[in-house]
């Protein structure tokens, strides 16, 4: 079988191209870029818990003098709202979560079906966006567990070595191991968001499926092409490269005022829809060349003008409702 | 390919929300005018990355500051400082009133068509500009 990289790349920056630009609308790219920002920026959350950080500060130290009244007044403050603080951070984590699985489904309809729309598509697809929520939270909280684990078996070798239990050169390679080990849990972490964002995500949208059977149907896919998807999350790599360069170049010659707008929520994404809708649109058509039941985009009307959509239509899931 | 035409008829969008994004715009553009006369015009306050790294000022540099002469009314001093900064001014006033005029129904065209080649005249002017600039030794200091 060949597999084309540079096709569907084509197809895609055409399907961009043929959205947001034939013809130029301004509401379009409000709306859409809306939806991009609730698929893109909310849902680039899978690690972003900048208190884990902080938590790490202040932890380390071995108390050799023994805790009097003045040592536990702070912590007994402190401690509380930590746990509030951590508390509060989860729970926005989590809403953030679910937001972005949502809006993972609002734009992929809006890229799917050419049109700019928020609540009719956020309503449809409510059940595809809570399966990969609840698919989401489970693989964080497990890969998290891993990387916890994994980091606290490092750490205690290093201190075990450090506090001379052992010896410091039979310490070494168990640690250098843990470090790579946490590097290949990172890849593979990354692996899996990739395949779920491009691949999964689509063929839950695609079949009106919950993640588990999306993941059911890809899985013996990607098994057999191993190598082919190996290669098309290089090719995103070199891709999200060549693009971050550009963007420091246009960055650097607006006198940083560039670098201002993309890193700001929403106008960002508006200012850079191009790139997510043709992006949003790579995965599904890479995935469409392996056959009609990994299809995606099939020519349909222009929305305005086609007949009611059946729920059993394979282009878009029925009311919400995962088989 | 074109998929993106389930939109409804191009039209004269003359509803109340229309007029009232109309005028925040107008009011936004008119209290960033304010803001602008209110920034330092002279050298030597924050200035560029770009300029920093390599001592070399990039397409935009002094554009804010020629907009801040501009709101002062030293239309001289700006085109000096960056000769496109007025034709920016200009181009954000010809934008709201031709909104207007497409609210109103005297434009038929929907004036947002223009974005895209707007923006592709300006990055071209900007990078003639310095280009020319940079050859002439002219770029702002």
């Amino acid at each position: 079988m060949n597999v084309s990289y540079l096709g569907p790349l084509q197809r895609a920056v055409a399907r961009a191209r043929g959205i947001l630009f034939t013809p130029f609308r301004l509401d379009t790219w409000l709306v859409l870029g809306f939806a991009a920002f609730l698929s893109e920026w909310l849902s680039g959350g899978w690690g972003h818990a900048a208190w884990e950080r902080k938590l790490g500060r202040g932890h380390h130290g071995v108390h050799v003098p023994g805790p009097h009244l003045h040592d536990l007044l702070p912590a007994l403050v402190w401690g509380p709202l930590l746990a509030g603080l951590i508390l509060a951070a989860i729970v926005v984590g989590i809403v953030v979560m679910w937001l972005g699985s949502r809006g993972k489904f609002v734009f992929l309809d809006g890229v799917v079906q050419g049109r700019a729309a928020i609540v009719e598509p956020w309503r449809r697809t409510a059940a595809l966006g809570n399966s990969l929520f609840l698919w989401k939270l489970g693989f964080v909280i497990l890969s998290g567990l891993v990387v916890v684990g994994l980091a606290f078996a490092t750490i205690g070798t290093a201190l075990l070595g450090w506090i001379g239990f052992h010896e410091r050169v039979a310490m070494a390679p168990p640690i250098i191991g843990g470090i790579a080990f946490l590097g290949v849990v990172g890849l593979l972490v990354a692996f899996v968001g990739l395949m779920l964002d491009d691949f999964v995500v689509p063929l839950m949208y695609r079949h009106g499926i919950r993640a588990s059977a999306a993941w059911r149907r890809f899985l013996p896919l990607m098994r057999e092409h191993l190598g082919t998807f190996v290669l098309y999350a290089l090719l995103v790599l070199v891709l999200s490269v060549a693009v971050a360069s550009v963007i420091l170049a246009v960055g650097f010659a607006t006198c940083c005022v560039g670098f201002l707008l993309i890193a700001m929520p929403y106008v960002g994404q508006v200012v850079l829809l191009p790139l997510h809708v043709a992006y949003r649109a790579f995965g599904p058509e890479f995935l469409g060349q392996f056959g009609p039941d990994f299809q995606v985009f099939v020519s349909t009307p222009p929305p305005s003008v086609a007949p009611p959509v059946p729920p059993s239509t394979p282009v878009a899931p029925g009311p919400g409702a995962p088989a | 390919m074109s998929i993106a035409s389930g939109h409804a008829p191009a039209s004269a969008g003359s509803g109340r929300g229309a007029w009232l994004a109309w005028l925040v715009a107008g009011a936004t553009l008119a209290l960033a005018w304010m803001t602008l006369a209110a920034v330092p015009s002279a050298p030597g306050g924050p200035v560029c990355a770009l300029r920093r790294a390599s001592g070399l000022a990039c397409p935009t540099c002094g554009v804010t500051r020629a907009l801040a002469l501009l709101a002062r009314g030293a239309w001289r001093e700006a085109l000096a400082l960056h000769p496109w900064a007025p034709a920016l001014a200009l181009q954000a006033v010809a934008a709201w009133m031709a909104w207007a005029a497409w609210l109103a129904g005297r434009l038929r065209a929907r004036p947002d068509r223009w974005i895209p080649a707007a923006l592709a005249v300006n990055a071209a002017a900007v990078a003639m500009l310095w280009l020319l600039r940079l050859a002439t030794s002219a770029l702002p200091g």
